[in-house]
């Protein structure tokens, strides 16, 4: 018992040297190409790039929530299907009782959906 | 075929459980989800709800005598006796506060049945707090109890205050989580295990497992904000609707702090001498900052929040006992600190404002309110012959009986349950000896039903009743 766990906890060393490679590596590189690199600095260089387009205005504008909704309803329904892969490896050990909770599973995400149909949450029209 | 044997196999280890209480809440709250698509009667969905809670009430009192509807094999939950019976206590709490609060939910918004079903979805919390023997199950029920709680507090959404107080609420709860989240896996990375017998012999990191503790212990002081980390409970409670402040300052503080009893009064010895300390600086802080400011607040619920402070401090001192002794008064602590505080907050809810002014001779507009509002007062004081007392009377004769050396810290609680009353009489007082400045209050019209009265002539005989036979409040625990 006592193994395993030291074991379980020095597993994760190799885990940590990336990180701190990742990091040492990110940081040197942008530090030197800071130094290194040429710089000419013109008036449209230092504009902020939005894809191409002219920017304007603030970022804190006003839009319809129904954005918001949809994101939030996509996230929902979105992690939902993450929640089969587990199942899906497992599907042959679960056997019957794991078929039916699955479908007590999506049983309640279809009250969810039907709450949110009946609710006109998803009509884009008013 | 040899994964099903071992699937098999792994059931077998385990204990099968039933789940009549979880299940059944959560089912009665997906059903009122539903029902608010159909029904716009408002008084089929009172009956609804409130049958909804009986049926759950009967269902987990089944359970006390092994009568089990489905049962899944693991090892998440333990259905011991006591938790059956502290959950059905919970659940006619539950009952008494929907029954009071129909008329002031209802007017609160228009979507009567969504908040029946978030009240029922915070309720299957409780019961996965109630029944956790894992702390997987334990964040689970946390985060169950706290969720729809969010959302209640901004019910009211066109009210700036109470959407202030949501996002507070809100923002502060994520962050604890946070730190609940990191004290669990700092116990998961020690122990290798989720389970909450922590043994400090099996594992060669027992710091990480007393810093994992104190993390939880911090996530949960939060949630039934203990002193240095009440700072979101006035704010809240202030915000919120005041139908929502009674539900969240009776029914899911006790649950939370049943929650927090059961992991520390057991697990309490990994983090070694310094956790009466600990405690004991958590426990006088909640007295100084929830009796000192409480005196000085203007509106009702400030104050009653400040006042549910300071009742928590003394809550915390259940959590000195011994595992076989903490039942008695956590269980009189419950029962009487749930129906005053619903009884007052469905009171207060019904007036138009919550000033010290407007309670300028209410005694004589309103006689029996009055009186309803006095007795919850002086039973959360703690006066002789209501149930208060024989509350803070049991937790004191229990940890005398115990720790002969705390009596420090007992006195102490006593000098500040004495500050306390001054600010429960100063309501009391004001009701009764004070005449009105102005005529201009007495305009507004309180709608009470006849039903509202009725139920509170209950509650003042539960508080009574409770305060003169407590016993029998333990009887059907020992002898049924």
């Amino acid at each position: 018992m006592q193994q395993n766990v030291a074991q379980s906890a020095t597993n994760y060393l190799p885990i940590l040297l990336l990180i701190i490679c990742v990091f040492a590596f990110v940081g040197a590189m942008i530090f030197i190409s800071s130094i290194l690199g040429p710089k000419r600095n013109t008036a449209d260089k230092l504009k902020p790039f939005t894809s191409g387009i002219p920017t304007h205005g603030d970022a804190r504008e006003q839009m319809p929530v129904k954005f918001f909704l949809i994101a939030i309803l996509f996230v929902l329904f979105d992690v939902e299907v993450v929640f089969f892969y587990p199942y899906a490896v497992n599907f042959k050990m679960l056997g019957w009782f794991g078929f039916i909770e699955v479908l007590i599973f999506v049983a309640i995400f279809l009250v969810g959906y039907f709450y949110i149909i009946k609710n006109k949450a998803i009509e884009w029209q008013d | 075929m040899i994964f099903y044997n071992n699937f098999t196999y792994i059931c077998s280890k385990f204990r099968t459980q039933s789940m009549n209480a979880i299940l059944s809440t959560g089912i009665f709250g997906i059903l009122m989800l539903l029902v608010s698509l159909f029904m716009k009667n408002k008084r089929a969905t009172h009956t609804l709800a409130l049958l909804a809670v009986m049926s759950i009430g009967i269902v987990n009192y089944q359970e006390m005598y092994n009568i089990v509807y489905v049962s899944f094999p693991g090892n998440f939950f333990e259905f011991d006796r006591f938790s059956l019976y502290f959950f059905e206590i919970l659940v006619a709490l539950a009952f008494i506060y929907i029954a009071l609060n129909t008329k002031s939910l209802e007017d609160m918004n228009a979507h009567l049945a969504e908040t029946y079903s978030l009240i029922l979805f915070s309720m299957c919390g409780l019961a996965i707090l109630c029944f956790y023997n894992n702390l997987l199950s334990m964040f689970l029920g946390i985060e169950m109890l706290s969720l729809p709680l969010y959302i209640l507090a901004a019910l009211d959404k066109h009210n700036l205050n109470c959407i202030e107080a949501s996002v507070k609420y809100f923002l502060l709860g994520a962050f604890t989580t946070g730190f609940l989240l990191l004290g669990i896996a700092f116990i998961y990375g020690s122990n290798g295990s989720f389970g909450i017998s922590l043994d400090p012999m099996n594992s060669s990191y027992s710091f990480l497992i007393a810093a994992g503790l104190l993390l939880i212990f911090i996530s949960f002081a939060f949630k039934v904000s203990a002193a240095p980390f009440h700072f979101w409970a006035p704010d809240v409670y202030d915000g919120a609707p005041t139908v929502i402040t009674g539900f969240m300052a009776s029914i899911s503080k006790m649950g939370a702090l049943y929650a927090f009893i059961k992991l520390f009064l057991f697990q309490s010895k990994m983090l070694g001498p310094t956790f009466p300390i600990l405690l004991s600086f958590l426990i006088i802080a909640s007295f100084i900052f929830g009796n000192i400011t409480a005196l000085f607040q203007q509106s009702i619920k400030r104050m009653l929040a400040y006042s549910s402070i300071a009742q928590v401090g003394f809550m915390l001192l259940i959590l000195y006992l011994n595992p076989n002794q903490f039942q008695e008064p956590l269980l009189m602590y419950t029962m009487a600190y749930s129906v005053a505080n619903i009884c007052i907050f469905a009171i207060i809810s019904k007036l138009p404002n919550y000033s010290f002014q407007y309670f300028n001779g209410f005694a004589k507009r309103q006689p029996f309110l009055a009186f309803a509002l006095s007795l919850s007062l002086l039973s959360l004081a703690g006066i002789p012959l209501t149930a208060g007392f024989m509350s803070k009377f049991f937790v004191l004769k229990e940890l005398l009986l115990t720790h002969v050396n705390l009596i420090w810290l007992a006195i102490v609680a006593v000098l500040f349950s004495v500050i306390s009353i001054s600010y429960y009489l100063k309501l009391i007082q004001v009701m009764y000896f004070k005449s009105p400045e102005d005529t201009t209050t007495f305009s507004y019209q309180l709608n009470l039903s006849q039903t509202f009265k009725y139920l509170l002539l209950i509650i003042c005989i539960i508080i009574i009743y409770f305060g003169i036979f407590p016993f029998t409040l333990f009887n059907f625990y020992y002898f049924f």
